[in-house]
């Protein structure tokens, strides 16, 4: 009984530990040590490094990683609108190597090589490894949308990865007419973050309430219904008034065609828009290293195993976050984090030779209308008949008072403080 | 999350206790329970730390820390959010339908375990 209970303490959560050498489990040869390489120190791939140094102290845990600080897209959109500094946004990866031991390495993974179980970085450095897990995110398409290329992008800014890019569209904003038009361009499905154009499209608005009174803000949108549509609108218009419009594809929404030099966009019917900030979310795809892996399929996206996440394609390789094909899931950081728990305890079954534990995973979105009102998306996802399927969840009700809003409004500010702890803090 | 280095120390020491040591969040000790049939609690616990981590900011946060409380107390809310939509609630409800009577309880132990 009381061994009972000292294990159970042992066992008792995160911050404990569930040792790696299993039933007699020979890891990775003398050393008795499998290494575990992750891919990526985003969302996804630091929570997952973090939780399987957790729940396996004694593993070797490879982080790869490029930046030295990461930049959040979540809280990105309230940068662009005048509520958070950019430093805000940035998180390092101290705490990850000295406090959680893993060894981050800052250098970009070039290739896979499945065969012989390694990871080339840029530099050539060769990682050998017993699992791999890549959560790269995404990368944008850059020949889907006739005329939005990189250079294009340097005139109009996607902002869909936080960084450089967020702070160009931000000083557009700034520099904007009194009066002018800021144009969005929106993808079709899948994408990052389904309600982020939309929170986008309200901070935006937030800012030029107090700094360009007479501005507009027009989305142009390649799909007829996006998330949480019907509390976005109530919302837009309740604070913002006519500021905001919304033009889905049946409206002629769906931009074909860009020009970057004359700050015009075409629609499917011909229809031409100018405007002074135009903000191009092109279509997107999982990030490079996911398709030079092999684990991508004519999608662009990754498929996998539902309750590991382990690739379809590719044995011992798994994929998390963005790049992942997990719907119902969306692709959000809250999932990606998630998504790294189920897959980190996938992988270490997987180095004891068991059975992978049963799933469960997460989801809540929050989406700032305004710095005291915002509405939230939540789900739960489990494992049925071998698919992912949502077994409860559900959105912020379209009746609520002035409170209920700016409640969830401080929920989305304790959520990224405390997800941003949990992964990137002591 | 624990804070300090015993908890770490003692999990140290136990894994080099070597072959017994179990990989499984929990279940592996517990010989017998399929794994298909219950989801271990670290990964549910995994879920809830997203937003209910350990306190960051000086002020009251609105999304509570969970760990160290009275283990029923925090059963008993977690079941009040599963079976009605209650006015205090904002999203709790609409995820812990989601969880089995039994998840709960384990839940609520799980953090009750927990240093604050
Ligand atoms: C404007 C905006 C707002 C958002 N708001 C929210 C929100 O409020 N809530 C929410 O849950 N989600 C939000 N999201 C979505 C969220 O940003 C993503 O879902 C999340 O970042 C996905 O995590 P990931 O690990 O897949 O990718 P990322 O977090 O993008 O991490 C990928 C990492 O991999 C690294 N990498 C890529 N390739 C390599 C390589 N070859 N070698 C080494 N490293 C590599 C990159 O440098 C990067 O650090 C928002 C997104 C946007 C654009």
């Amino acid at each position: 009984m009381k061994t009972d209970q000292a294990r159970r303490r042992l066992l008792a959560g995160l911050g404990a530990t569930l040792g790696l050498a299993a039933a007699g489990l020979p890891l990775g040869g003398s050393a008795s040590r499998a290494r575990v390489v992750v891919v990526g120190g985003g969302f996804g791939g630091a929570a997952a490094a973090r939780a399987l140094r957790q729940f396996a102290p004694d593993l070797e845990v490879v982080l790869v990683e490029p930046s030295a600080v990461f930049r959040t897209c979540p809280f990105s959109n309230l940068y662009l609108g005048g509520l958070r500094s950019f430093g805000s946004l940035g998180h390092h990866y101290g705490y990850l190597q000295r406090r959680h031991g893993v060894r981050v390495v800052r250098s970009s993974a070039r290739a896979v090589d499945p065969e012989r179980r390694q990871v080339r970085l840029v530099d050539g450095t060769r990682l050998g490894y017993d699992r791999l897990i890549l959560s790269p995110g995404i990368d944008m398409r850059w020949d889907a949308l006739e005329g939005y290329d990189q250079t294009a992008a340097e005139r109009l800014p996607h902002a869909w990865k936080a960084g450089p890019q967020t702070r160009l569209l931000r000083r557009q904003l700034q520099a904007m007419d009194d009066d002018g038009l800021f144009l969005m361009v929106i993808p079709d499905n899948p994408y990052r973050c389904p309600p982020g154009p939309y929170e986008r499209a309200a901070m935006v608005a937030h800012y030029c309430r107090r700094h360009k009174p007479r501005a507009k803000v027009l989305l142009l949108d390649a799909k007829d219904a996006f998330s949480k549509q019907a509390l976005f609108e109530q919302g837009w218009r309740e604070v913002y008034g006519e500021r905001i419009e919304w033009v889905g594809f049946s409206g002629d929404g769906e931009v074909v065609r860009v020009d970057a030099n004359q700050r015009i966009v075409e629609t499917a019917f011909g229809n031409r828009h100018q405007a002074d900030v135009i903000n191009v979310i092109p279509p997107q795809q999982a990030g490079y290293i996911a398709r030079q892996a092999g684990v991508t399929d004519r999608s662009g996206w990754a498929p996998v195993k539902a309750g590991t996440f382990e690739s379809r394609l590719v044995p011992d390789v798994y994929v998390i976050g963005d790049a992942a094909v997990a719907a119902p899931m969306p692709k959000s950081a809250f999932c990606a984090h998630s998504q790294a728990g189920v897959t980190a305890a996938a992988v270490l079954a997987s180095l004891a030779g068991r059975e992978p534990p049963e799933p469960a995973w997460l989801n809540t979105c929050f989406s700032l209308i305004d710095s005291d009102y915002a509405i939230s998306i939540s789900g739960q996802y489990r494992l049925r008949d071998g698919e992912i399927q949502e077994v409860s969840g559900g959105v912020s009700p379209l009746q609520a008072s002035q409170e209920f809003r700016r409640r969830e409004a401080e929920h989305a500010r304790d959520w990224y403080a405390a997800m941003s702890h949990a992964i990137w803090g002591a | 999350m624990r804070t300090g280095n015993s908890g770490g120390q003692r999990a140290a020491a136990a894994t080099t206790e070597g072959a017994l040591g179990a990989v499984a969040l929990g279940l592996a000790l517990l010989p017998g329970v399929a794994f298909a049939e219950r989801v271990p609690v670290a990964t549910l616990a995994h879920g809830c730390i997203a937003c209910h981590g350990a306190a960051t900011t000086d002020r009251d946060p609105s999304i509570p820390p969970l760990a160290g409380h009275d283990a029923d107390v925090l059963l008993q809310l977690l079941r009040g959010y599963a079976e009605e939509d209650p006015a205090e609630s904002t999203s709790m409800h609409r995820l812990t339908r989601g969880y089995s009577d039994q998840e709960l309880a384990e839940l609520a132990r799980h953090f009750a375990e927990q240093e604050q």
